[in-house]
């Protein structure tokens, strides 16, 4: 099997609060993401996808844990260190607008990257190669060379996050992060900016970790889910085998929770009672055990870790569902 | 529009004023001229003038002509009202307007560092910002005045003479630092946080370029929106502090001097004390009138970008 792309070990993110309070945002996650594989990653909000997300390529510091890409340590590297290490590892985020300076052209958005960062020879790049690269990046997502000269707010949404897209391509890179990037958009407008992705991916040889809570276009673009609990990944796994057959009461609650264009009268569904709790006082042992339609005495003590179950697929959970 | 069309009028009008002193009114504005006398209509008239009351005692400076000398009158000292006038506002507009854009310069960059780099650049900045605030403006601005006016201010080899205008200008745009740095501060804190500058911060952006390239264009909206405002401030104080004899110095004129010098005859010549005041009054008003347009202006820019 190839190296790994990128690899999280135990990494963990705690905000300080007022008044002492700490905010466990992701707790003990490990992962891996392989190269040309997509990651999904599911969740309700306020679970702490973005935040792995961010932490996944350093955009914030790490409370404690490990991570390396492409084998280089980055848990506690500078953002000066990081910086030869950003051209490969780029990020995609969901409010297209918000993430594009709004008084910057498009054209001034894009070279941006191209003039920080040198080429692969070591050398700035001329004002020629950035202009025919922009050419080439307005290409590949397809939108007009004339964009270049107009603002962020001349485009909708859909074409904002093609222009963002193109921004992350900018340099290379080998691993995007995209953080929800479909689903600040119309319907009609996502599907076209994931199939984008996927042709993207096939074109360049790029690996993405897929931040959605939108498990059907999970289930189009990923190749492996992983699900997202108060901070914690409950089930990683194949995407068919995760979505089709889920060993966590908190996946199966998931997809029972899509709502179907056709009612089936003797399907039974699992439906969760209540809200997430608070991350601030999460419960103790199993965090999903207050919502949990299977859940016994073991489960209000002992947190259940990361445990396989064959077919390549982990899950944490005393009683998982089998079959 | 009709604001900078009057704005523009005041600063021509003063500008001219040695063609208007010189040419037209052939007077000296600054030296005193009690005992002189001119002509009206082929007619010798003395510029001080006995009293109307039935005593007749004391004299009084000659009321509008409404003609070249003397337009606005005389002062107590015999000077042309109109033409120290034109005088006054060259400087009360000088110093307005450089303390203004000194001020903005330098609240802009404490502004910035204390909301971009935040932590204890921060809180030191803003507690001295704070403390700066909790003294009254003007209270803040006497102060300096009558200690720099009392005795100059030496700065290492420099020396700045108390009649300088340098002084006015200096403390006026020391004492409102607080009021623009705090407006930068905010926009700039919310800036920081932005996702276009975290997007910046992924793409590998060095922290320096982020702040030229990413913050500074987006707080030059709130800048420019607070420079009429801020002229006005400055306005208002420089014509307080000269009115008070501790900004502008005799002879030097300004509108707040000239007031200062018509508050004697305000029974009798009013209108030595209310020109200057009207003229005060119109610059603020057009100011405060710019200042909202502009805003206006951005705002509406900023409510399309959130529509589209």
């Amino acid at each position: 099997m190839t190296e790994p792309l990128l690899v999280a070990r135990s990494i963990r993110k705690t905000y300080r609060l007022n008044r002492g309070q700490t905010l466990q945002a992701v707790d003990d996650v490990s992962l891996e993401v392989r190269p040309g594989e997509v990651l999904g990653l599911v969740g309700e909000s306020g679970c702490g996808k973005s935040t792995l997300g961010r932490c996944l390529l350093r955009l914030t510091d790490l409370t404690s844990g490990e991570l390396l890409f492409e084998g280089h340590d980055i848990s506690r590297a500078s953002e000066r260190t990081l910086r030869p290490l950003r051209p490969r590892m780029q990020m995609v985020f969901q409010d297209s607008y918000a993430s594009l300076n709004p008084v910057r052209r498009i054209g001034d958005l894009l070279a941006e990257p191209l003039k920080i960062h040198r080429d692969v020879h070591g050398q700035r790049r001329t004002r020629a190669t950035i202009a025919a690269r922009l050419e080439e990046l307005m290409d590949l997502v397809g939108l007009p060379v004339s964009a270049l000269a107009r603002y962020p707010h001349e485009f909708s949404g859909g074409q904002r996050q093609r222009i963002n897209i193109a921004r992350a391509l900018a340099l290379s890179p080998r691993l995007i992060v995209a953080d929800e990037p479909v689903s600040a958009l119309d319907v009609s407008v996502q599907a076209q900016i994931v199939n984008l992705f996927t042709d993207l991916k096939e074109r360049l040889g790029l690996t993405y970790v897929f931040i959605a809570h939108d498990l059907a276009v999970v289930r189009q673009i990923s190749t492996r889910v992983a699900v997202m609990y108060l901070g914690t990944i409950v089930e990683m796994g194949e995407t068919d085998t995760v979505l089709h057959t889920p060993a966590h009461p908190y996946t199966a609650a998931l997809i029972a929770a899509v709502p179907e264009p056709v009612i089936r009268l003797h399907a039974s569904r699992t439906l969760l009672r209540g809200d997430v709790p608070s991350p601030i006082a999460p419960p103790s042992g199993c965090r999903f055990h207050t919502r949990c339609p299977k859940a016994e005495a073991r489960c209000a003590q002992d947190a259940p870790t990361l445990r396989s179950l064959g077919d390549e697929r982990l899950v944490a959970c005393h009683f998982p569902i089998v079959g | 529009m009709a604001s900078l069309a009057l704005l523009a009028c005041m600063a021509t009008a003063s500008l001219c004023a040695p063609f208007y002193a010189r040419d037209i009114a052939h007077t000296d504005p600054f030296r005193s001229n009690v005992a002189g006398s001119f002509t009206l209509d082929g007619q010798q008239i003395d510029i001080m003038q006995p009293d109307d009351n039935p005593l007749h005692l004391g004299l009084s400076p000659v009321g509008p002509t409404w003609r070249a000398p003397f337009f606005l009158g005389a002062d107590s000292q015999g000077r042309d009202v109109a033409a120290r006038l034109l005088y006054g506002g060259r400087n009360s507009l000088l110093i307005a307007f450089f303390a203004a854009a000194l001020c903005m310069i330098l609240s802009a960059t404490v502004g910035i560092f204390a909301g971009f780099f935040g932590g204890v650049l921060d809180m030191v900045l803003s507690r001295i910002m704070d403390i700066m605030w909790a003294v009254p403006v003007y209270l803040f601005a006497i102060s300096l005045s009558i200690v720099t006016i009392a005795q100059g201010l030496k700065i290492g080899p420099f020396t700045i003479a108390s009649d300088n205008l340098l002084l006015p200008i200096f403390i006026i745009a020391l004492v409102y630092i607080p009021y623009a740095a705090r407006v930068v501060r905010g926009r700039v804190m919310t800036l920081r946080n932005a996702e276009f500058v975290l997007a910046a911060r992924s793409l590998g952006v060095p922290r320096f370029r982020i702040l030229m390239v990413d913050i500074l264009p987006n707080v030059t909206g709130s800048l420019v929106a607070l420079a009429p405002l801020l002229t006005a401030l400055a306005l208002l104080t420089e014509s307080a502090l000269s009115f008070l004899s501790i900004g502008v110095q005799a002879p030097a004129a300004s509108w707040g001097t000239i007031i200062q010098d018509g508050e004697g005859l305000i029974y009798t010549r009013p209108m030595v004390a209310m020109a200057p005041g009207l003229a005060i009054v119109l610059v603020v008003l057009a100011l405060n009138v710019l200042g909202d347009t502009l805003r206006d202006a951005l705002d509406v820019r900023d409510s399309r970008r959130e529509n589209g």
